[in-house]
């Protein structure tokens, strides 16, 4: 994920939103053959904007590092007037509505209907000088990224945001039929891997190797009334190789640091009766990450150095209502040239 | 990093329970914890704030429509919005 940071009232944001149609596609997965077919008849800025007419005219790209300059919004200015001067046939073209294709390979995956869908956010944490927990910008600082040409930036982001969805044939199993409080709810043993496999880690180094060394999530029924049913989700995971102090990681595959997390999980979530959904799904987890890859930006900085340490990491559920179409985009483990069986009770 | 481009409050926030790793998130510091790790003030506004379409045909439909510019923001690794 590439971010860009507001200043207050952001006139990049004003522009992009009043004067064009943004759209943001997986380099990945563009589309279909007609999509894929549209994008090869211009040049595709392939880290950042790409300025084209509905019907294919190219007006200009920009490196999305270039969007943090102070000459942002007139850069965007003169597109748009380049773009207004042309002839309305050309600004308001005829586009044919095109039938799906039936090819789906370069096509973002969308929620399975009914699915509950939760944003899954991630950040790095530390302790102040007087203990106090904050957020940590060890990963950010000292990094490449807002000065032209000095390096690839990804390390530009202080909140990761993922996608959790648990299916139609997951979330009611997790509604007793006769619910009272104290009553321990089994979690659906896909959705009890999946958020072991993909949710219990360092999201930004993105893998444990799926080693899983141990795993208590409890969930039970909180209260009771006549509109909903509360939950409480309680319990630890470990996964991961075990950290050793003064003694770094053996190395995967690859040649990187094998890594791992130990996290402590509490969640709070609401079934609403009259709805039939649930309204509240709030979950956090807290704890310690470590190794990983030198290449890895989120790591970059402790690897700098040779530093063999764990490093304090938090993560957040939270339901969305999936109406925005950033909101439908696939959790990154969905997507099929990251892992398999997101769905899966078990790893392949 | 340019830490001026960063409105994000970093304010320090105390917890109950100190330590992150071993001890279990106490329902006091749940509300904490969440504000504490979810994007701060400004900070997801590229995210938020702009009503990004994620597919070609409807976006290049609603331009034609509305006679606006398409502006296509792609990544090379994945989902320039997250989840990639």
């Amino acid at each position: 994920m590439l971010t860009f940071y507001a200043k207050g009232k952001d006139a990049r944001i004003a522009a992009i939103r009043d004067h064009f149609v943004p759209v943001v596609l997986d380099g990945y997965l563009r589309g279909d053959s007609s999509e894929l077919a549209f994008l090869k008849s211009f040049q595709v800025q392939g880290n950042g904007f790409t300025y084209v007419t509905a019907g294919g005219r190219l007006l200009g790209h920009d490196s999305y590092r270039s969007l943090e300059s102070e000459n942002t919004v007139s850069r965007l200015q003169k597109v748009v007037s380049e773009f207004n001067a042309l002839p309305e046939s050309t600004r308001k073209p005829l586009i044919e509505k095109s039938a799906p294709s039936g090819d789906s390979k370069r096509i973002p995956l969308t929620p399975p209907p009914g699915a509950l869908i939760a944003n899954v956010f991630f950040t790095y944490l530390e302790q102040g000088p007087q203990k106090e927990w904050r957020r940590a910008l060890w990963h950010v600082e000292g990094q490449p990224g807002t000065e032209a040409g000095s390096g690839h930036g990804r390390n530009q982001y202080v909140t990761h945001v993922d996608k959790l969805w648990i299916t139609k044939s997951e979330w009611p199993s997790l509604i007793p039929k006769d619910p009272r409080p104290g009553m321990r709810v089994a979690l659906p043993a896909s959705l009890e891997h999946r958020l072991l496999r993909f949710y219990s880690g360092d999201l930004a180094r993105r893998t444990t190797q799926d080693k899983l060394r141990s795993a208590d999530l409890r969930l039970t029924v909180d209260k009771v009334e006549h509109n909903s049913v509360s939950l409480k989700l309680v319990g630890s995971t470990k996964t991961g190789c075990t950290f050793e102090e003064g003694r770094p990681p053996s190395k995967d595959a690859r040649g990187h640091d094998k890594c791992g997390a130990d996290l402590r999980w509490l969640g709070h979530l609401r079934y609403n009766r009259k709805s039939k959904s649930f309204d509240r799904f709030e979950i956090v987890a807290t704890g310690e990450a470590w190794g990983g890859g030198s290449h890895q930006a989120a790591t970059t900085n402790y690897y700098r150095g040779g530093e063999h340490r764990r490093w304090p990491i938090g993560i957040a559920f939270e339901l969305v209502t999936g109406e925005r179409p950033v909101d439908r985009l696939p959790p990154q483990n969905a997507n099929p040239y990251r892992t398999n069986g997101y769905f899966a009770s078990e790893s392949p | 990093m340019n830490r001026s481009l960063l409105p994000i409050v970093l304010a320090p926030l105390l917890l109950h329970g100190q330590a992150i790793a071993q001890d279990n998130i106490s329902p006091e510091d749940f509300p904490t914890l969440q504000q504490l790790i979810k994007p701060q003030e400004g900070e997801f506004a590229w995210y938020d704030e702009i009503p990004w379409m994620t597919r070609l045909q409807p976006a290049r439909e609603r331009a034609a429509t509305e006679g606006k510019l398409l502006l296509i923001w792609t990544s090379a690794d994945g989902q320039p919005c997250g989840a990639g």
